[in-house]
């Protein structure tokens, strides 16, 4: 469990590892960030989620008017 | 037969960040292998995946990226834009069932040095030792970085709470000749 922020960083050219606390600036810059980047890729997925949970009650609604599963998927894609 | 698939630069970390800077300009392509687990963390503030982001050269040049995901019983896709962090993949996941998972990332950059736009690949595997399903994933992730200048330095975060404890990350160099 991560609760202390620190930055691991490793130097290509010298093989030198070095581990140091995140700035605040450092740590409001990447939160900010991530909080945007993170909030985006929820909603993207909330969506895909919605769509998938609408199809299938398209398809189960199709079925209790008696289409077979290949004729209602033909009609909700 | 010269050595094409070289490793540059590892570690086993304890950090919330990892960075591979002073990146060398010798090579090709680069490649990261994860390696994330087996301990997870348990945050029970989110109760979600936690994904891995990544930016070059200290977030300069933004980020676009599209992605696909599945479960086993849902797929879904996403793409994102404008952005100074791409989604790489999801490593972990931060509630109860975290200590059973582990975790596989591995990200292709092609052309790393090229003083244009720039490409990234990434396919993510996540998986747990548990009954329920949807605490296991796979994905593909397709980014690009719209930079024009060579990539020099990686910084890898995970959302939330950091990488866990442990997590082994190898950057190698691809010599096409």
């Amino acid at each position: 469990m991560a609760t202390t922020l620190t930055a691991v960083e490793i130097n290509c050219e010298t093989g030198e590892v070095t581990e140091r606390p995140l700035t605040a600036e450092e740590i409001s810059a990447n939160e900010a960030a991530k909080a945007q980047a993170e909030a985006d890729a929820q909603a993207a997925e909330a969506e895909a989620q919605a769509k998938a949970e609408a199809k299938a009650s398209a398809l189960a609604k199709l079925a209790a008017l008696g289409l077979t599963e290949e004729e209602a998927k033909a009609i909700a894609g | 037969m010269a050595i094409t698939y070289k490793l540059i630069a590892s570690t086993v970390t304890t950090g919330s960040s990892v960075t591979f800077s002073s990146i060398p300009a010798t090579y090709t392509d680069l490649v990261i292998r994860a390696s994330v687990g087996p301990e997870g963390f348990y945050n029970p503030s989110f109760d979600q995946f936690v994904r891995l982001w990544i930016t070059t050269n200290a977030s300069s040049g933004l980020i676009s990226g599209t992605y696909i995901q599945g479960n086993g019983t849902t797929a879904l896709s996403a793409r994102e834009t404008e952005t100074s962090w791409w989604q790489a993949g999801i490593f972990t996941q931060s509630n109860a069932n975290s200590a059973n998972s582990v975790s596989s990332v591995e990200v292709y950059i092609p052309n790393y040095l090229n003083t244009s736009s720039k490409v990234m690949f990434a396919n993510t595997t996540q998986e747990n030792n548990t009954a329920n399903g949807d605490t296991t994933r796979v994905g593909d992730y397709a980014g690009l970085t719209r930079s024009t200048s060579a990539i020099t330095s990686i910084t890898m975060i995970g959302t939330y709470a950091g990488i866990p404890a442990g997590s082994s990350f190898y950057l190698y160099g691809i010599k096409n000749s």
